[in-house]
């Protein structure tokens, strides 16, 4: 395991009477807010600051289609869980029963985008359910330096995966960059890395609203983020974090069977969670801002202009006489 | 060689300066399309806002990044990390010194223009009075500090995290370099808190007195400019250096009406070779403006590198390029 840098202080675990319809998904939020008080707030989210300047990423199972009520569920079955990191290098690993909430622990030690991809299979009813919970990690550190940054931006997929989701860059995005109400997010559907036209791809808000639209011919669908928080202005927060699950099922006809129970078709879900918050639109004024700097500029001038004035003394002749 | 030295003693400084500050100023604010990047602690105001056409970053924003974290993280192994770019910003500034300010900074450059413009419109300059001089010339340590001590205290937990850059907030190369990349969006007044939405005000608000004060004041915010404080702390081992010859110096005071930051001890300070003050921006147009044979000099690593000469003097003074 430690080979792979990726350490299971892992309970995984997704049991029985989790094992159901409600889609599951990986989100950094954990599920007691004191213990996020302890995190450190980076570019990509929570980390938790580890010896000698290292950081790991916690990430925790989530069941429910609404982010805002989702679920944390406990126990497992059966789930494999790949690792990608920034440089496309991959690990598969098991993952391990146990504990109180399915979590995940690991190093980010590279900048850049971790793919995270928790797989489960299970037959019910004559039928192979596999569910894909992926989680894409930002770890970024202004210490860093910003150097090539966008060749470790592009999205990033793995052929393996049986049925993916793909959140493409937005224009000129960049590490510092948070998606905001108002943003059109592009996401792709691939299948074993192809992508897929016609699919179903619903996105669901932390409050509960929803979207459904149809993939095109390769694979795209478009969701404008829509405003989902409403306080009282004094209570405004422009750090508020609003997250967003995507997800999109296909059903084949595939039959086998799994640890000797048959199937006669497959049913693949996978879901993508992502994160949102205010736009700066919300609380940044270019009219307040050209407003001021107007008044700087007069006041400067007319000041210099004033003071110019005071200091002229009028023409007087003086006359000498020896 | 002689005659080398003699071309370069006559050289016509005003155009000099101007295409090597235009060459910097392309460096700085378009580097990033020809793939340059002189890193993050370059000793001027290569603004880290400016975005990936950037050929490099102020060391002052990674500075304050770096004084903001936790004191705990702070006061162990992130102290490398502070001291590290404070080596590679020490190393730029040995090679140029207080050069970087008259001949590298984009928002000195900008004031340049700016002067230029009015002495194309015909109005005069303005000048400190001694007493005010004296006082003003403080500000610049006052904004260092609070620079390096704000940041400190967000670390500490005693001053909220949206006040991590205070000196960028109120920085006017923030707002108004980023605009010669197309991007205008650091001019507006930030709501999401009352620390940001003062910062932002009052860095409009600085921003529209930059305007004012450098039409009327030549180089009129280098006068308030941290950066210029911290080169100063630095500039004695540095390579590039001004020198005096106080035997040669007949105080007509030319060095002093030449000056852009009215540093009146040029022309009267005769005890010493050292003779670079604080608020010097090492124009060198004191250099160029001075009739005396070896009165002022600029060397390098104790080489002279460019010497006032009467020949020089006069050439450049046909040309009406002595000074502005």
């Amino acid at each position: 395991m430690l080979a792979f840098r990726f350490w299971p202080v892992l309970c995984l675990a997704i049991c029985a009477q989790n094992a159901t319809a409600e889609p599951l998904w990986l989100s950094d939020v954990p599920p007691d807010p004191a213990m996020a008080a302890r995190l450190h707030s980076g570019h990509g989210g929570w980390l938790e600051p580890g010896p000698r300047g290292t950081f790991f990423k916690r990430l925790w199972l989530r069941a429910g289609e609404v982010p805002g009520t989702a679920g944390y569920p406990v126990a497992a079955t059966r789930a494999e869980v790949v690792l990608q990191d920034p440089a496309g290098a991959h690990s598969t690993h098991a993952a391990e029963p146990g504990g109180k909430h399915s979590q995940w622990r690991f190093p980010v030690a590279q900048e850049g985008f971790y793919n995270i991809y928790l797989t489960q299979r299970q037959v019910r009813e004559g039928r192979l359910h596999v569910s894909v919970a992926k989680a894409e990690v930002l770890k970024h550190s202004c210490r860093e330096g910003h150097d090539d940054v966008q060749s470790k931006m592009p999205p990033r997929h793995l052929a393996s995966i049986p049925l993916e989701l793909v959140r493409e860059r937005l224009h000129k995005e960049n590490f510092h960059t948070r998606l905001g109400f108002g943003d059109t997010v592009t996401f792709r559907v691939l299948a074993h890395g192809a992508p897929v036209a016609g699919a179903e791809v619903t996105m669901t808000t932390a409050s509960g609203w929803r979207n459904t639209v149809r993939s095109d011919a390769e694979g795209r669908v478009r969701f404008t983020l829509v405003r989902d928080y409403f306080p009282d202005w004094k209570d405004f927060d422009y750090r508020h974090r609003q997250d967003f699950l995507v997800m999109t099922t296909l059903e084949t006809d595939e039959a086998g069977t799994l640890d000797g129970v048959p199937y006669t078709r497959t049913r693949y879900q996978a879901t993508l969670a992502g994160q949102y918050h205010p736009s700066s639109r919300d609380y940044q004024s270019y009219g307040y801002g050209l407003a001021i700097g107007l008044f700087g500029l007069s006041f400067g001038g007319l000041g210099a202009y004033v003071y110019r004035r005071r200091r002229t003394r009028p023409y007087r002749e003086v006359r000498f006489h020896d | 060689m002689t005659s080398l030295r003699q071309w370069v003693n006559g050289i016509d400084l005003r155009r000099f300066r101007f295409w090597l500050q235009l060459g910097f100023f392309v460096l700085f604010i378009y580097g990033g399309y020809a793939a340059v990047n002189l890193g993050n602690s370059l000793p001027t105001f290569a603004c880290g806002f400016v975005g990936e056409s950037r050929g490099g970053v102020c060391y002052l924003l990674p500075l304050q990044h770096q004084l903001s974290v936790p004191w705990q993280r702070l006061f162990s192994w992130a102290i490398l990390g502070v001291l590290e770019a404070f080596a590679l910003f020490a190393l730029w500034f040995f090679v140029l010194n207080k050069a970087w300010c008259g001949y590298a900074c984009p928002l000195g450059t900008l004031q340049d223009w700016i002067t230029a413009l009015r002495v194309r419109l015909g109005v005069r300059f303005s000048r400190y009075r001694e007493a005010a001089f004296r006082r003003l010339t403080v500000i610049k340590y006052v904004l260092l500090a609070l620079t390096i001590l704000m940041p400190l205290a967000v670390g500490g937990g005693l001053l909220p995290h949206s006040l991590g850059t205070p000196f960028c907030d109120i920085c006017p190369g923030r707002m108004i370099l980023p605009l010669f990349a197309g991007d205008a969006s650091q001019l507006t007044v930030n709501f999401a808190e009352k620390s940001t939405m003062i910062m932002t005000a009052l860095g409009m608000l600085i921003t529209g007195g930059f305007f004012a004060g450098a039409f009327v004041k030549k180089r009129f915010f280098c006068f308030f400019c941290p950066m210029s404080a911290l080169h100063y702390l630095l500039s004695r081992p540095a390579l590039l250096q001004l020198r005096k010859d106080g035997s040669k110096c007949t105080r007509c005071g030319d060095c002093y009406r030449v000056c852009d930051m009215d540093i009146k001890a040029i022309a009267d300070e005769v005890n010493t070779t050292r003779i670079m003050q604080d608020d010097c921006i090492l124009c060198l147009k004191c250099v160029s403006a001075c009739p005396e044979d070896g009165a002022l000099k600029a060397t390098f690593a104790g080489v002279t590198l460019f010497e006032a000469t009467e020949q020089g003097f006069i050439k450049r003074m046909n040309k009406g390029a002595a000074g502005d």
